[in-house]
């Protein structure tokens, strides 16, 4: 019995071993055997990428991980799309636009050949819907606060009517919260089309789940005849990097979209893709009560923190010492006039010395315990205040929890990260003016006239002088304290081309291609 | 008392341990800090729109109200909506269950298959060398965590050799056993070891007994003496430690479908958390907790039909 046993176990390992002959998933990032070259416009082909996110559906509006912002637009492409170097604008569904200063309305012309994946033209009675759906969003609705009326003007001109003069809609609209879809759902309950839904991006849903685990098929639809490559994408969601390391290291995905720092060790240097950096980790005092609502405390905190600590032990090397406190490399960023704060302990001492609290103070740093690298950061501000007699209690929490205390800037110091989803400063703005001022509670009215002045401009040094008055004034105001830049990072097989994430980190499917 | 009745009896002792876990779980989610609100409307909402939902979702109505309504659908078989994709969470768990069905399945069949042949090994001389070796063997498998060894399997298996996939379940059923293989060896390798240390005390205590005995004097083979007396005495304390081990098969399964990126139910668990997605964590919780139940239930039944020296009375 027991030689029985050890052959049949024996012969189950092999024949499920065997399997991989077989059954194996066809080599990742090639061809469909007789599609020929897949390089070639309309080859076939399947491509993976694995991520860690789960998918919050295609809802355009509840879109809160990036997994969800990367893979709406596959499937609803914008009006118009981000250029590779992720500040311009290129054409989308539209193929021109122009401005009227006299009237401050953008005039889009959609393209002849755009259609839906069901065959049905792109009109512009479909962009007005859409922006209802757009701008009665709970989450990105605000976005579009500057648009006065939409209107259709024929089959394939549509208005946008802004309420003041502007010069950003277009990279508004090339974010993944203003893809387009069929006028009124295309006859299905809102339900239905969100269970199936219908786009007229390079791509359609063929399966889908709330897991993460999509997969599409090219939309033969798609107006452009070079595009995409790829005849199905396969999106593959796991909770765990080693997992997902594994995976990418066995050949199964082609691109790991978003690594963590945390997790980058895991893959081969020549495999990274590392944009720009595009991310701020801040540390926002709370302004509205003691010890930080005195700007000598807040002072003294900009000068003990060790930026170079930071960038170079819980980064891994890849964060670099702050510029300003907005997100670096987007469309019309521009640094501060002055120097960005530098780590000075004695000065930090001094201030100290200058403020209320001159015989220190007791404070709680809160943070997402989710995230380890905040937990390190965390550490070493609290080695750092330590210093200057400002004793901190480290609190990592739920991230739920940590949202609830966050938004209500309930504690007296949090630590945070954000970048960019759009290719135009004004989305960082957008960010910081929805967060109490980055979760600081410090008096916004400056800021919002500096934001207002940038939003109702078109004059690019208008422009400049209204991001660059931000800056300065973050420095001055010592509220919200950049800590580290940091890029985003991806990791992309040999086997294909053509992937060329924004600095920000988004990225077009319909341009991979295999090598 | 009747064998019909005392299965009766334990399904209906199951009943108020089913809403004992309900209420345990719908407790423990809903005291702890932390507004779900946020996360629906989205980071960019204002107060205002966050309230909005919150009414929406009813979660700013007193807990015991929340409650009932909960308890109510759950009754009805209703685990409510995904807060990320609008999904029915019993849809995403059915879209799950059946790759940690199969995962339990063939992880069980293997400790099953390894830990009788290894314990009869064992058995057969205490005290000797192979005896020690599966006594040394099985501690060592008790003290190396499933993550470890899945992780090492994965490497050596997967990346190096390149013999497995390093993930996912497949389409087709030659898919679903090729890439259940390790994930199931591991669970197996985790398993085995109790169940083995329990099967060779099982055996060395029958084999001591009387009719282990007269059925040597009255000289029936060794095999058939193992085969009729010992292992079919050993069967139902087999099932029971089966049953007790489901529990911890099942959270050992979280760990093992998130190392091998293998989209059961235990890695659809961390996936809600990770999310904070409340219905379906609730929902996950819940059916975790609802198979033990059941498997321990059975196995008391199964307890009871296969030994009839066990008592019913009681």
């Amino acid at each position: 019995m027991k030689r029985s046993l050890i052959i049949i176990a024996v012969t189950a390992f092999g024949l499920a071993a065997c399997g991989s002959s077989g059954d194996a998933p066809e080599a990742s990032g090639s061809p469909a055997p007789g599609q020929g070259d897949s390089s070639a416009p309309g080859s076939g082909g399947t491509l993976r990428i694995g991520r860690t996110e789960s998918f919050d559906g295609w809802v355009l509006d509840s879109a809160a991980a990036y997994a969800t912002y990367q893979t709406h637009p596959a499937v609803f492409e914008p009006l118009t799309r981000f250029a590779a170097d992720g500040v311009g604008v290129e054409p989308g569904l539209a193929e021109s636009w122009t401005y009227d200063d006299a009237t401050s309305t953008w005039t889009f012309v959609l393209r002849a050949n755009s259609a839906f994946s069901n065959g049905d033209p792109v009109t512009s009675a479909d962009v007005v819907f859409s922006y209802g759906i757009w701008s009665a969003g709970f989450n990105f609705g605000g976005s579009f606060a500057q648009v006065a009326e939409v209107k259709a003007v024929d089959d394939r001109t549509v208005t946008f009517a802004m309420a003041a003069p502007d010069s950003t809609l277009p990279a508004l609209l090339s974010g993944s919260i203003a893809g387009v879809m069929p006028k009124d759902f295309g006859g299905a309950t809102e339900d239905e089309f969100y269970n199936a839904p219908v786009g007229a991006g390079p791509y359609m849903v063929k399966e889908w789940s709330s897991s993460g685990d999509i997969t599409l098929e090219r939309n033969p639809h798609y107006y452009a005849t070079d595009r995409p490559y790829f005849q199905t994408v396969e999106y593959v969601s796991v909770p765990d990097d080693n997992a997902l390391a594994r995976l990418f290291e066995s050949g199964e995905l082609d691109i790991v979209n978003y690594v963590s720092i945390a997790g980058s060790a895991q893959y081969a240097a020549d495999r990274l893709v590392v944009t720009p950096p595009s991310q701020v980790f801040h540390l926002s005092l709370n302004a509205t009560r003691a010890p930080f609502d005195d700007p000598q405390v807040r002072m003294a905190v900009s000068s003990a923190i060790d930026y170079a600590s930071i960038a170079n032990g819980p980064l891994a090397g890849y964060g670099t010492e702050p510029s300003g406190i907005l997100a670096p490399n987007i469309g019309n960023w521009a640094p501060p006039s002055m120097p960005y704060y530098a780590t000075d302990v004695e000065a930090a001492g001094a201030s100290i010395a200058e403020s209320t609290h001159a015989d220190g103070a007791s404070v709680e740093l809160i943070y997402d315990a989710a995230n380890s690298t905040d937990a390190l950061i965390a550490q070493i501000v609290q080695a750092n205040l330590a210093q200057i007699g400002v004793d901190v209690t480290l609190t990592g929490l739920e991230t739920l929890a940590f949202l609830d205390r966050a938004f209500t800037i309930d504690a007296d110091m949090m630590i945070w990260s954000y970048g960019a989803i759009s290719p135009d400063v004004s989305d960082p703005l957008g960010w910081i003016a929805g967060t109490g001022n980055l979760f600081t509670g410090a008096d916004s009215t400056v800021f919002d006239d500096h934001r207002a002045a940038y939003l109702t401009t078109v004059d690019p040094e208008t422009k400049a002088a209204a991001i660059v008055a931000i800056q300065d004034d973050a420095i001055v105001a010592g509220a919200a304290i950049a800590l580290a830049e940091t890029p985003t990072l991806h990791a992309a097989s040999a086997g294909i081309a053509g992937f060329a994430p924004a600095p920000w980190g988004l990225f077009y499917i319909d341009t991979i291609r295999d090598s | 008392m009747s064998r019909f009745r005392f299965v009766g009896r334990r399904l209906l002792q199951a009943v108020p341990m089913l809403f004992t876990i309900v209420a345990v779980v719908f407790a423990l989610l809903h005291v702890a800090p932390g507004d779900p609100a946020r996360n629906v409307a989205g980071l960019r909402a204002s107060e205002h729109e966050v309230a909005r939902v919150r009414t929406e979702l009813g979660i700013d109505r007193p807990l015991p109200e929340q409650y009932v309504r909960y308890l109510g659908d759950v009754v009805r078989g209703d685990l409510g909506f995904s807060y990320k994709s609008r999904e029915p969470v019993s849809t995403m768990i059915g879209d799950r269950l059946g790759a940690s069905v199969w995962l339990l399945t063939i992880g069980l069949l293997l400790a099953v298959v390894l830990a009788v042949p290894v314990s009869l090994l064992a058995a057969r001389r205490p005290g000797g060398i192979a005896d020690y070796i599966v006594r040394f063997s099985c501690q060592l498998g008790i003290a190396l965590p499933s993550f470890w060894l899945g992780s090492m399997l994965l490497l050596l298996f997967a990346v190096r050799l390149n013999w497995f996939p390093a993930g996912g379940f497949g389409e087709t059923t030659t898919e679903h056993v090729h890439r259940v293989a390790l994930p199931a060896i591991t669970l197996a390798l985790g398993a085995a070891p109790i169940l083995i240390r329990s099967l060779r005390a099982g055996i060395l205590s029958t084999l001591e007994r009387d009719h282990v005995a007269t059925a040597r004097s009255i000289g029936l083979s060794e095999r058939s003496i193992v085969r009729h007396a010992v292992l079919r005495n050993a069967a139902p304390s087999v099932v029971t430690l089966l049953a007790l081990e489901a529990g911890y098969l099942l959270f050992g399964a979280v760990v093992i479908e998130t190392t091998f990126a293998y989209p059961g139910v235990g890695e659809g668990l961390v996936q809600a958390a990770r999310g904070r997605d409340l219905p379906a964590i609730q929902g996950y919780t819940l059916l975790f907790a609802v198979i033990v139940v059941v498997v321990n239930l059975l196995a008391d039944v199964a307890g009871v039909m296969l030994d009839p020296r066990v008592e019913v009375d009681g």
